[in-house]
């Protein structure tokens, strides 16, 4: 998970570290975002 | 004049008769790092490292709380976490890790404590969060 976000994001695994745990979230709303768009 | 952002809190509040009435206040914003620490720690058998993620869960995400210990206010920081039974500590670790990571539902229950600090969302079977401010 965390190389994967590093390469979405272009940063080294020290600085998604240190991001806020908030991030997850962010993830997770534009996950079920995609979901909607694929079953609608 | 400055201004700083408050911090923001969960309030954990437990539904499991064991413990209700136990209030949990922990901060929302922490660094990636700590919440991997502690999502890795959720469900070991691995006791030094159960304990060093309560340690760490205690001193850097926990806010408050009004956990007694013979009658005495146990101090909400790492030792405090280690103080508590296993099952309650990883009741908290457990309720927290779901609270940061998990969007609760737009069609969630409704609010039942007519406080003004937001809607109790049920996000596991034992734990109702709230947001604290």
């Amino acid at each position: 998970m965390i190389l994967g976000l590093c390469q979405r994001f272009g940063c080294l695994p020290s600085a998604l570290l240190a991001e806020d745990v908030s991030l997850l979230r962010l993830l997770q709303i534009e996950a079920l975002g995609r979901e909607g768009e694929s079953s609608g | 004049m400055g201004f700083e952002e408050p911090a923001r809190t969960y309030r954990l509040v437990f539904e499991d008769p064991d413990f209700a009435g136990a209030e949990v206040v922990c901060r929302r914003r922490v660094p990636m790092r700590v919440y991997l620490q502690m999502a890795a720690a959720e469900g070991k058998r691995d006791s030094a490292a159960v304990q060093a993620a309560l340690h760490l869960f205690g001193d850097q995400v926990l806010e408050s709380w009004n956990v007694l210990h013979d009658g005495q206010p146990l101090p909400a920081d790492g030792e405090g976490m280690l103080d508590i039974s296993p099952e309650f500590s990883m009741l908290i670790l457990a309720s927290w890790l779901a609270a940061v990571a998990e969007v609760p539902s737009p069609l969630g229950p409704a609010s039942s404590d007519g406080g003004t600090s937001g809607k109790a969302t049920t996000l596991t079977a034992t734990a109702s969060i709230s947001p604290g401010n």
